[in-house]
């Protein structure tokens, strides 16, 4: 593992961290509970 | 990237149910019998669009799907009949996802990288896939927010229109390395004959069943169960990045370990967690820590049942072989989501369901110890000589 894929795996764990942080807003539960419900499959 | 768009674009589908039903005028079934159809024939071309990547090249069908899925979104964006809806939502963008899914993308993935680091990278190929799933997700939430559901469609279709140009890169097809030259019907004809196929066919029907049944059911099972609605939501984003991780992890193990017996055990823990989440009483810890248990194991089964059918039956046509398997795995995502909801309306309960899903755990778990994970062309002389 050289520095860039240090950083890189770095840049990534903080977009997750991003990510998952919008998955917990209030009007995304709302409407993704209800899209999950509607979803056949993965 | 080709996988982190195709599985991304399609992650949010589902959050386009209340706008477009709203403005529509539909009922939920109308959306949803789209989404079945797009399901189901994901899985029945998969097969065929594997088989004319293995004989006339991916690159070819990567393209023509990546425009089958931009005309599938774009038809989506501007229907306002049921039918365009079933067009494009189900027959084009379930046309298009049989080519720039797994079956194809990971045969490219298999042939392009030396043995010894085919599995890792196969795991790193299914963790980006599910990044995107992961990512776009709220992307597409924070659009259709921010404009209309037209709009967010439209967006899409331009990010999925990113799959033509990358279909440059899987261009070609495997050359039959090792064994005699052999037809595709001649590979389908040993694939029928071989146990292991069969049982690699039902473990994938099983973790099909297990993913969508939670997917779909898991935010009702969670509110049935007096927790909050914002609960079941915390446990999908967990189950999400978790997901990233055991898919790599899954696939970097199956490059040093028995491929086998490291699909058993995913679905021996999967039946493991499924009994905790019925047996411990529902609070949020215990729900957090089935998600990020059950997230670890989610995709994990996809590096490894790729390889070890790459293993067993060579790189020629894997994709065709891979996308019989797969058509397991959607039966049983159709299956796992009707079946748990017919049990749920007739019990009032998804306790029924949740049983059957850990018995099928202990099956898959099962019928994966008994594959030969020795190549078929490694095997030919010993028959030969008997």
């Amino acid at each position: 593992m050289n520095a860039w894929k240090w950083a890189g795996l770095a840049a990534l764990a903080l977009a997750c961290a991003v990510i998952f942080a919008w998955y917990l807003r209030p009007d995304m539960v709302v409407s993704a509970s209800n899209a999950f419900l509607a979803m056949c499959g993965f | 990237m080709i996988l982190c768009v195709g599985f991304g674009v399609r992650a949010g589908f589902g959050l386009f149910l209340q706008p477009m039903s709203l403005e529509n005028g539909w009922g939920r079934e109308t959306f949803s019998f789209a989404m079945a159809i797009q399901n189901l024939l994901w899985g029945i071309f998969g097969p065929f669009a594997g088989g004319i990547a293995d004989r006339y090249g991916t690159g070819r069908v990567v393209a023509l799907c990546g425009v089958a899925y931009v005309l599938g979104l774009v038809v989506m964006a501007l229907t306002e009949t049921a039918l365009a809806l079933h067009l494009g939502s189900g027959f084009l963008v379930g046309l298009a996802l049989s080519g720039v899914t797994f079956a194809t993308i990971l045969a490219v993935i298999g042939r392009v990288t030396p043995p010894e680091k085919r599995s890792t990278a196969l795991g790193i190929a299914v963790a980006a896939g599910s990044f995107g799933q992961f990512a776009l997700l709220p992307i597409t939430q924070l659009l259709i927010s921010a404009f209309d559901w037209r709009v967010a469609l439209l967006v899409l279709a331009a990010i999925a229109a990113l799959i033509v140009p990358l279909a440059y890169f899987t261009r070609g097809k495997a050359p039959a390395h090792t064994g005699p030259q052999q037809s595709l019907g001649e590979a389908l004809h040993e694939a029928r004959r071989e146990r292991g196929f069969h049982l690699l066919f039902w473990g994938y029907f099983v973790c099909g069943f297990h993913i969508a049944m939670l997917t779909v059911h898991l935010p009702s099972y969670v509110t049935d169960n007096g927790l909050k609605p914002e609960h079941g939501m915390t446990a999908l984003a967990l189950i999400g990045l978790c997901n990233m991780v055991g898919t790599f992890a899954a696939g970097w193990l199956g490059g040093r370990y028995s491929k086998k017996y490291l699909l058993s055990a995913i679905y021996a823990l999967r039946a493991l967690l499924i009994l905790m989440l019925v047996a411990l009483p529902l609070t949020p810890l215990t729900l957090y820590v089935f998600a990020c248990g059950i997230g670890f194991l989610w995709l994990g089964t996809v590096p490894l049942t790729t390889g070890l059918v790459g293993q067993i039956f060579g790189l020629r046509y894997l994709a065709t072989l891979t996308g019989i398997v797969f058509l397991g795995h959607q039966i049983g995502s159709f299956i796992g989501v009707w079946l748990a909801g017919y049990l749920y309306d007739q019990t009032g309960s998804y306790y029924g369901a949740l049983v059957i899903a850990i018995g099928l755990g202990v099956f898959a778990a099962l019928v994966n110890l008994p594959v030969n994970e020795k190549p078929i062309a490694e095997r030919r002389p010993a028959h030969a000589a008997a």
